[in-house]
């Protein structure tokens, strides 16, 4: 994938304009908020209940934020870094 | 140790040795082919390797024996709360984006192949004593995080080859036989070798990882049956973190390992060898999915092995991967072969860890060293010295890691305490112009000694957050502050022009 000369929308530019991760506030805040998010602290304290499949809700959620992270990392570099 | 029976017969020992002698022949391969034995060459084999191999090379030099054995020791030990693992190594990868999309192009114009390299362009309107030293005291950081990062894979090949070898070959000698077997495997193999054995590592590491835990599932029963065994067990090891220091003491070490991890000096390298921005682009496409399955795969190792072998003291419970490997390994064919899989991945996956940060260690303090006293010295020379540096680095951990002292995960976190006070001249220089080779060696020096000092006096964490974090918050607020009052016009628009992509 090469996002040189083209635009998002695949349409042919003469010049793309450089584009930086640390210059876009959409980056920092989702950064932000997925760090804020993969540590439990929104759960109550020394609680395993309730467990779902054999796995504690709470560990469950934030493997899903972990996921949703990995995400936003190889999403930030393909639409934000040109 | 718990009692265990050899899992495997000769078939180890001489399966490990033929794998070794391969990655060597690899290795030393790669060197004939080269044209021209040049320290640059020496450092770029990568920019001649394609962003799968990058990729791989990277993820390999993230993941070996410390995480494979240490860090799922420390799950074992505290449960799910080492969920913050996967969080972290994911959190390293923003981090080297953040470097990455300066550093490259920085190099690239500037033709810079190291970090001291570019400490060097990036604060050149300075010159003697204050250059000197700010590239001194990063150098000792950046040596100090990477010898760790190299003794740890010794200490990890102990625990498993002990285990392994059920007692037969104790730890203590394990160590040594693994730290020459790295002398040996550099100086025969070089860079190029150790690059590329760390790619094909990589990818045998995720394929074996993958087998430990379903030959745990198959033995032991799946995780869905394992973890609520903890509730009756030691139910805090599935609890949610039960005090406010627990909940930032997983903030400090996520901003811990995610600062400190890119700041390795071979990592550092292997960004600045990159190509351009778009070859290092495409290695994300895959590697944060292998970090995130990796940390997730061995959490799930070390907390099912609480379930599985309850009981094992902290030293202890640093073999637990290997124990619980060659408990399932003796039951069937598949069990052996998913074992043995494991293993020579683990062995590989150490060893060209271990051989990229010797290397990178000891070709980059000769470089300084003859740059300092002996400017005009031969290519050659730099390199036939480096090897000599190499072996008596390597020999210089063994006393170290005979005795450890502490876990690998406590090692760990010592070790990226001192790397980080490299960031603001590393990192945070590279975005802001007006930082300035005094702010940068003040706030390192001011870091270093807040961050000690705590570590010294007991406040190993205050609050749970770790001494070395606290001492990187001092080290920036000095940096920026220094720097604002000595700043000068024409150094800001020099470093302006240096950092600023064209």
């Amino acid at each position: 994938m090469d996002y040189e000369g083209v635009d998002v929308e695949g349409r042919p530019q003469a010049r793309v304009e450089r584009r930086e991760p640390a210059k876009s506030p959409l980056f920092w805040i989702l950064w932000a908020l997925l760090i804020l998010l993969s540590v439990p602290w929104y759960f109550p304290p020394k609680t395993y209940e309730p467990l779902i499949g054999g796995l504690p809700l709470w560990v469950i959620v934030v493997m899903i934020v972990s996921v949703v992270y990995a995400v936003f990392v190889t999403a930030s570099a393909y639409k934000l870094w040109r | 140790m718990p009692e265990v029976q050899p899992a495997f017969g000769i078939e180890a020992p001489i399966i490990a040795v033929g794998f070794v002698v391969l990655l060597m022949l690899i290795g030393y391969y790669s060197y004939k082919k080269r044209v021209g034995a040049t320290v640059y060459d020496f450092f770029l084999a990568s920019r001649l390797l394609g962003f799968a191999v990058l990729g791989l090379s990277l993820y390999a030099a993230q993941y070996s024996g410390n995480s494979f054995i240490g860090y799922a020791a420390r799950a074992y030990r505290s449960g799910f709360i080492f969920l913050m693992y996967p969080t972290f190594m994911v959190s390293v990868l923003p981090v080297t984006i953040l470097i990455a999309s300066r550093l490259i192009p920085v190099s690239t114009k500037m033709k810079l192949t190291s970090p001291v390299d570019y400490i060097r362009a990036r604060f050149g309107y300075e010159s003697g004593r204050l250059l000197s030293a700010i590239i001194t005291l990063s150098l000792i950081f950046l040596v100090w995080g990477t010898f760790v990062q190299f003794f740890e894979q010794a200490i990890a090949m102990g625990y498993l080859g002990e285990v392994i070898t059920a007692g037969m070959f104790p730890y203590m000698y394990m160590v040594v036989v693994f730290v020459i077997g790295v002398i040996v495997f550099t100086v025969l193999g070089g860079f190029r070798g150790a690059a590329l054995a760390n790619a094909i590592m990589g990818a045998t590491m995720l394929v074996g990882l993958l087998g430990v835990l379903v030959l745990i599932s198959k033995d032991f029963g799946s995780i869905g049956e394992l973890v609520p065994k903890l509730a009756e067990i030691k139910p805090s090891l599935i609890s949610t973190p039960g005090t406010a220091t627990a909940i930032s003491s997983w903030f400090s070490t996520i901003f811990l390992v995610a600062l400190g991890a890119p700041l390795y000096i071979h990592i550092l390298q292997h960004i600045m060898a990159t190509k351009d921005i778009s070859t290092y682009k495409r290695t994300l496409l895959f590697t944060p999915y292998f970090y995130l399955l990796t940390a997730t795969s061995l959490l799930l190792i070390g907390v099912c092995g609480a379930a599985i072998i309850p009981g094992l003291g902290s030293m202890e419970s640093e073999r637990i991967v290997p124990l619980l490997v060659v408990q399932a390994a003796p039951k069937d064919p598949l069990a052996r072969g998913l074992g043995l899989l494991w293993m020579m991945a683990v062995l590989s996956a150490t060893l060209s860890t271990a051989a990229t940060t010797i290397i990178a260690i000891s070709v980059t303090v000769v470089k300084e060293v003859f740059r300092a006293f002996k400017p005009k010295v031969a290519e050659r020379e730099i390199l036939l010295t480096s090897r000599v540096v190499l072996a008596l680095i390597a020999l210089l951990a063994i006393p170290i890691v005979i005795e450890p002292r502490a876990t690998i995960w406590r090692w760990t976190e010592i070790k990226f305490e001192g790397l980080i006070q490299v960031f603001p001249a590393m990192l945070l220089s590279l975005y802001v112009p007006w930082i300035n080779a005094k702010g940068a060696l003040s706030g390192m020096i001011v870091g270093a000694i807040v961050a000690l000092a705590l570590s010294l006096s007991g406040y190993t964490t205050v609050q749970g957050i770790h001494a070395g974090i606290i001492g990187l918050i001092v080290n920036v607020a000095t940096c920026l502050l220094v720097s604002k009052v000595t700043a000068k016009e024409s150094e800001v628009s020099y470093a302006k022009s240096l950092i600023t992509p064209a």
